[in-house]
């Protein structure tokens, strides 16, 4: 499950479905980032 | 037969003055040196975390450019290797970074295995971390030519130009025309000597003819020796400058050779 | 955004010296300001670090660092 976070209090989020909308529950805004995935990503240095 | 008639070779740059040649051949050296003289460079980076505002593209993108110690002797090249490409200490050199503190991150602070491979300039900023942000990864290098790559290119700006030979009649030449010819001279080469003109640094001139231009016509003649050549390049430090221009030369060699052995 | 690591043009890695580079010209710009004489301008200090070519000189010359406004979005 991805995790989101609340683009101005920067506190994690869990959105389900049943959540009206998408708004933070503690500052109302309405902006959200995709959390990093804890996995190792790899990449070339091209 | 080439000669090479003086050589200024320091640790990061050099400067030779090669004769009885042609361009073609300096060329062809050139040319060895830019695209297959092996270098170490980082390839592969494997991000743990990344919170810094720059891309994990864009870090290994950086870290790549970060000209590396190396060592010829000790490494080969990935696909010669006989770890079948998976990565060994003869092939592979590994590095580990990790920051949590707010500040600049250096191109020093890459941690290497061995101290033997550590970067030789420590103060290249990779990224600034503010509060809260960090940066942890491991990074992989291995050999690469400069065709694969501009990263695994060692030699920087080689060049080459002709001798410069200036002839001078004295006796189309007075007072004034002396004068405007040494104003105009770009690089400042020409003075005066006993009422003479006469060049006091002959390898500084660039053929741009400008004197020639401001005296009557066959005062100065100036053209370049198409069989001398004063070579310049510099290297990124990863490779001195004498073995770079050596392992260039035994590259050639060998593909001549091997070009000799095809035709039979 | 950062200083790269190298110059376009030509390869040679002018990012070492960039921290150098802005020091010693706000070094300058102060003494400016001040209507004192400066030690260096930033001609020689370009000089001094041993970046000789244009194509190198401009890469210092003409950055803007922008990382700062970036920070807030990781």
């Amino acid at each position: 499950m991805v995790n989101y976070k609340c683009g101005i209090c920067k506190k994690t989020i869990d959105l389900n479905v049943e959540s009206i909308g998408l708004q933070c529950p503690y500052c109302g805004s309405k902006i959200f980032y995709k959390e990093r995935p804890p996995i190792a990503k790899r990449v070339k240095a091209r | 037969m080439v000669k090479i008639e003086s050589a200024d070779i320091k640790e990061r740059e050099a400067r030779l003055v090669i004769s009885d040649t042609s361009p073609y051949f300096v060329n062809a050296l050139r040319r060895a040196m830019l695209r297959e003289v092996p270098k170490l460079a980082i390839e592969d980076v494997i991000f743990y975390e990344n919170s810094s505002p720059l891309f994990d593209e864009i870090i290994a993108h950086r870290l790549g450019m970060i000209p590396l110690p190396t060592d010829l002797d000790v490494l080969v090249p990935r696909e010669e290797c006989t770890c079948n490409g998976e990565g060994c200490p003869n092939c592979t050199v590994r590095y580990t970074l990790s920051r949590e503190e707010p500040g600049m991150v250096y191109s020093g602070d890459l941690q290497p295995e061995n101290e033997k491979w550590r970067v030789i300039d420590p103060n290249i900023p990779i990224v600034e971390l503010f509060e809260g942000q960090k940066l942890i990864l491991e990074a992989e290098a291995i050999l690469g030519k400069g065709k694969d790559h501009a990263k695994w290119q060692a030699v920087v700006a080689p060049g080459y130009k002709y001798y410069p030979i200036i002839e001078i009649n004295q006796d189309k030449l007075d007072e004034d025309s002396i004068k405007k010819a040494i104003e105009i001279c770009p690089k400042k080469i020409l003075e005066e000597k006993e009422g003479k003109l006469v060049v006091k640094d002959i390898e500084k001139c660039t053929l741009c003819k400008s004197c020639v231009e401001v005296v009557e016509e066959g005062a100065i003649q100036v053209r370049g020796d198409e069989t001398k050549f004063i070579f310049t390049y510099e290297t990124d430090g990863s490779l001195d400058a004498k073995t770079l221009i050596i392992k260039a030369a035994e590259i050639l060699e060998n593909k001549f050779k091997e070009l000799e052995k095809l035709i039979g | 955004m950062i200083i790269p690591v190298r110059c376009f043009s030509c390869g040679k890695v002018i990012g070492s010296v960039y921290e150098e580079f802005k020091r010693r010209c706000e070094e300058y710009k102060k003494a400016i300001e001040s209507g004192e004489k400066p030690k260096e301008t930033p001609k020689e200090i370009l000089d001094d670090l041993g970046i000789t070519r244009y194509c190198c000189r401009r890469m210092l010359l003409s950055h803007v660092d922008l990382l700062k406004d970036a920070a807030p979005y990781e």
